[in-house]
């Protein structure tokens, strides 16, 4: 944060987020167990969690949720 | 940068409610379906038919000589263990994807896996009712169908 072209080498353009506002995930907000994975129910009503599941070659490091 | 960085996300997907269903999308946690399948709680069927493999049915016996561990219940591939202080990490999550992909409420989907091209259907069409229109089991164990290509040209080299 910022995207491109703020930050020349960023890997996600500026304008993607422009006037979003960006939730960072902490782990802290992983307060639920979901079949062995930390979890977050999203939307708080059961329809969408998000799943902590480490352990992956090269891709990816940071996850960022943009929401309207 | 967060404060605490994670690493990967995978993410669980309603589908339905009563009956559940979900999608469970495993993004780079899995990248093709020998890494999680066959497993445990999901043998290797007596015989698998899917288009292109060979002999089509192709009887389990026939598969397990190409299975490196030669085991019904074992994943034919492992995990690539180029960055071993995760690796331990990558297979606990792999283990617990297994457990999902057993629950016939579960359809698990990840990255990279151009066997489902044919076995679901694409936006804009919804993906709620994949579960009767059998998209799991459609595409299941069409990796194998892959593997039997990989194998069948080693031996021709």
């Amino acid at each position: 944060m910022p995207g491109w072209p703020v930050v020349p080498n960023a890997e996600f353009k500026e304008s993607d987020i422009s006037g979003r506002e960006v939730v960072s995930l902490s782990t802290d907000s992983f307060n639920l167990t979901i079949g062995g994975f930390k979890a977050i129910d999203y939307f708080g009503d059961g329809s969408f969690y998000i799943l902590d599941a480490p352990g992956v070659c090269p891709y990816t490091v940071l996850v960022l949720l943009v929401r309207h | 940068m967060v404060q605490h960085s994670l690493g990967h996300l995978n993410a669980l997907a309603r589908t339905s409610s009563n009956p559940d269903t979900f999608i469970f999308l495993a993004a780079d946690s899995v990248h093709l379906g020998g890494e999680i399948r066959p497993s445990e709680l999901l043998p290797l069927p007596d015989e698998v038919d899917e288009p292109g493999i060979e002999p089509r049915p192709c009887p389990s016996s026939q598969l397990l000589q190409i299975h490196p561990l030669h085991s019904s219940t074992k994943p034919f591939l492992g995990l690539d263990p180029c960055f071993p202080e995760q690796l331990k990490e990558a297979e606990h999550t792999i283990e617990l994807i297994q457990n999902f992909d057993a629950d016939d409420r579960v359809f698990v989907i990840f990255t990279h896996d151009t066997s489902i091209y044919n076995a679901i259907e694409f936006f804009p069409e919804v993906a709620n009712d994949w579960k009767t229109k059998a998209w799991k089991k459609n595409g299941f164990w069409k990796f194998l169908v892959n593997l039997q290509q990989v194998a069948s040209g080693e031996s021709n080299s």
